[in-house]
């Protein structure tokens, strides 16, 4: 028995010893930023419902790469999970040749193919948000609320002229800068639209950010509002949220969903599947409301987080086009970030400095984790002060504001 | 880049046109409607809590209003 025959009976072996050194090392490092992400997620510095199955996921499908190619696409290397690629020739008699074959060999394809590849994924984790959303608060103030949203986009819309800079054809910016919305159902929704050939990569970079704003945010805040006074302003309790009642919510979000779906039909099923959990919601339907906001929601973040793992394999990762990403991911949502403080600034200035500043921060749409920044920020300079409500007027109006935007790029990007 | 600036002062203007529009129609309709609601169907944000992120939420806006 030689050598070769002795690790034939270890395909992954056999597989590294087959690979150019530079991939050899870039699975070895994604299998310990696999380690990194589980770690991170047990300890709660990202989130663990994602980061847990994305962390093993990117770790076990680096590990499993085995001399395997059914479509002969990696120079004979694969793996029994998933074939991002199948499908994407342009030719369709040979794409559904492909599909068919692959579906019955890969066994998360069916996944892939059948949620991901047509955004179903995003509109899943949609309806599990809008069913978890309270309109009520953005409809107490709905201008604030917008124009802090509005601020709140700054990334997007000045990362996406900024990314054609770095080589990317104008689809590819836009789906890039959608980082920037810090929404990220909107970010597949958009990538997959836009630019499926970078679906992977943008999509991986936009949560790992989006987990990392948490610890982030209160950084930038304490860095542009640098006086506690004024990061501890209290604001006046508010009562208006309360007088909302649910028939005027459910009312809000159908004719809303109507209007939105006239003009940008493009981003219809996102925005219906926002506007449906809301209207689910608002309805009192018990039993559908605890379907949207378990199962469902619970099962499609299961399999988004799972996926994005082992999607994440270094043949992808490796793509030079992939590395401007991590710099202009960061810049999208700083600028973000930024801009939502300035909005925050600017109620502040305009409302006698009765508005407190932080709240801009939630206008940036990673909901609700932005709203919860703000309110942390703000009780760690002044117990007292609660600004939560207004946040998430900001934060709500911030998904809207990403679909909008989302919408518009799809539209208008041809 | 001066195609991708255009498209996005573009997005940035449909952008604002849209949200102020749907501003609008919020203001709008909470003024109409509450003339017609009955207080009976008011509810409140706290009585369908779902996750513990709502839970949190549901915490401070309770101390909110314990403060009015």
């Amino acid at each position: 028995m030689n050598l070769e025959t002795f690790f034939s009976a270890f395909q992954g072996i056999q597989a590294m010893m087959a690979s150019p050194p530079q991939m050899v090392l870039a699975r070895i490092g994604l299998i310990l930023l696999g380690f990194l992400l589980i770690y991170l997620g047990k300890k709660g510095v990202l989130d663990p419902l994602l980061m847990i199955p994305m962390g093993l996921g990117m770790s076990v499908i680096n590990a499993s790469v085995m001399i395997f190619d059914p479509l002969n696409l990696h120079g004979g290397l694969g793996t029994l999970f998933v074939e991002a690629q199948a499908g994407a020739s342009g030719d369709r008699i040979k794409d559904a040749a492909d599909l068919m074959y692959i579906l019955g060999i890969d066994w998360l394809q069916p996944i892939y193919t059948f949620t991901f590849s047509n955004g179903l994924i995003a509109c899943l984790v949609f309806l599990g948000i809008g069913a978890l959303l309270d309109v009520g608060f953005l409809m107490a103030r709905p201008f604030m609320s917008i124009t802090i949203a509005l601020f709140a986009e700054i990334g997007t819309l000045i990362t996406f002229p900024i990314a054609t800079l770095f080589g990317y054809n104008i689809k590819q910016a836009a789906a890039i800068s959608t980082i920037g919305g810090a929404d990220g159902p909107m970010v597949l929704f958009t990538s997959l639209k836009l630019a499926p050939e970078l679906f992977v990569p943008i999509a991986i970079i936009a949560y790992l950010y989006l987990g990392f704003a948490y610890g982030g945010y209160p950084y930038l805040i304490r860095f542009m509002i640098p006086s506690k006074k004024i990061r501890g302003t209290p604001m006046k309790p508010d009562t208006s949220t309360n007088k909302i009642s649910s028939g005027q919510k459910m009312t809000f979000a159908v004719v809303a969903c109507v209007i939105l779906c006239i003009l940008l039909p493009v981003a219809s099923p996102l925005l219906f599947s926002l506007f449906l959990g809301i209207v689910i919601r608002e309805s009192g339907i018990k039993p559908f409301q605890d379907l949207l906001t378990g199962p469902i929601l619970y099962t499609a973040t299961l399999f988004l987080g799972l996926m994005l793992g082992v999607l994440c394999e270094a043949n992808t990762i490796l793509d030079p086009k992939v590395l401007p990403l991590l710099i202009l991911g960061v810049l999208s949502l700083l600028l973000s970030g930024i801009g939502g403080i300035i909005g925050g600034y600017l109620f502040w200035f305009f409302s006698g400095k009765k508005i407190n500043p932080v709240i801009g921060i939630a206008g940036v749409s990673c909901i609700p984790t932005t709203a919860k920044v703000a309110q942390k920020v703000v009780q760690k300079d002044n117990p007292q002060a609660i600004v939560m409500q207004f946040a998430l007027g900001a934060n709500v109006m911030g998904v809207i504001t990403s679909a909008i935007i989302a919408g518009v790029f799809c539209s208008i990007i041809k | 880049m001066n195609e991708a600036i255009s498209l996005s002062f573009v997005t940035t203007i449909i952008t604002i046109i849209i949200s102020f529009f749907i501003a609008f129609i919020v203001k709008l309709m909470t003024v109409v409607l509450h003339k017609f609601t009955k207080e009976s169907n008011i509810t409140t944000t706290t009585g369908s809590v779902q996750s513990s992120d709502e839970s949190e939420i549901a915490a401070v806006i309770a101390i909110a209003k314990s403060k009015q």
